[in-house]
């Protein structure tokens, strides 16, 4: 009696050669395809900031000038053997020089007409020498030399 | 006025906790044709077949399938079986409010020699019991088997094996 419900099982079987379409199939692939995360790789950005970081640091490092060597240049001298008794030296006396006053700044300092104005060279000559008058930047005749 | 506050649980899914797509590949491949036939002898209509396997992988991808192949093989199955008797159960509702929806489980078209009173009998069944039937009369496992592959005790595999047959038998004897 169980055999037979069985066999009347089998032979109304519903999958007997039955299988899943290609199209079906497929479409089902594509559903899962997306709504299955990708493998995420979170240090990839991390690794391609830091290869670039070091890339810009090695740059840098190389583009820096360095100074010329001198060439022939003669070892530095060995130092002194430090003598067993330390010397004891004076203390030197401190001297601090005071500003001079505002005052004497502007006396020591050449007046600018002098630099800008203009001069005028007249020469005269007589029989008893010759004299040159100088106008340095007044209407006055100022005699500077002769 | 009375309020009622509904508290649901939710067991939210995090991109880490999910299966990546190439074990979902690998998984399609090795067992979506076992699962298409069990779907197949479980609903007799190939579009809830193809449904069915699709949610199951769709499952598959939102919980950790196990590495081991024979455990993923089980939870696949449960999951399956699970998935039909949720339908199985709209389907009751569904009927129960609208009697002009058609029956949601037709006989495959391609099948001259079905039996609608083995189908009949077949999907009266519940869906634990179907299972077993299916598992132990149709595809010949051990009740062993079926009862790892359904994640019960083999006293109550066997236990839905007797009624079920018993069921089917007064069924079909009419």
């Amino acid at each position: 009696m169980k055999d037979d419900l069985r066999d009347l099982l089998r032979a109304n079987d519903p999958a007997r050669g039955r299988e899943m379409s290609a199209v079906e199939r497929a479409r089902i692939e594509a559903t899962l395809s997306a709504a299955a995360p990708r493998p995420s790789r979170p240090w990839a950005p991390i690794l391609a900031m830091g290869i670039v970081t070091a890339a810009l640091l090695i740059v840098g490092v190389f583009s820096i000038p360095r100074p010329a060597k001198v060439q022939g240049t003669s070892p530095a001298p060995a130092p002194e053997p430090v003598p067993a008794v330390a010397q004891v030296e004076p203390a030197r006396s401190v001297t601090t020089a005071s500003r001079p006053s505002r005052r004497r700044r502007a006396q020591a300092r050449p007046a600018a007409d002098d630099v800008t104005s203009a001069t005028t060279r007249i020469e005269f000559t007589a029989p008893e020498g010759t004299r040159i008058l100088w106008f340095v930047g007044s209407p006055d005749a100022k005699e500077l030399g002769s | 006025m009375a309020h009622t506050l509904i508290f649901e649980e939710r067991h939210d899914v995090t991109s880490d906790d999910r299966a990546p797509a190439e074990t979902i590949a690998q998984l399609f491949d090795a067992h979506h044709a076992r699962l298409y036939r069990l779907a197949l002898r479980l609903t007799w209509g190939d579009d809830d077949a193809r449904d069915l396997v699709q949610e199951c992988f769709l499952r598959a991808i939102e919980h950790r399938v196990p590495a081991d192949p024979e455990a993923a093989e089980r939870w696949l199955t449960r999951v399956l079986v699970n998935l039909c008797r949720d339908r199985a159960r709209r389907g009751v509702v569904r009927r129960a409010y609208d009697m002009t929806v058609a029956d949601a489980s037709p006989a495959p078209v391609n099948d001259p020699v079905v039996s609608a009173a083995v189908r009949d009998a077949v999907l009266a069944l519940p869906v634990k019991q179907r299972a077993v039937v299916v598992l132990h009369e149709i595809e010949g496992r051990t009740l062993q088997e079926v009862a790892a592959l359904l994640g019960i005790a083999a006293v109550t595999a066997r236990w839905h094996l007797h009624v079920a047959l018993r069921s089917l038998r007064k069924e079909l004897s009419r």
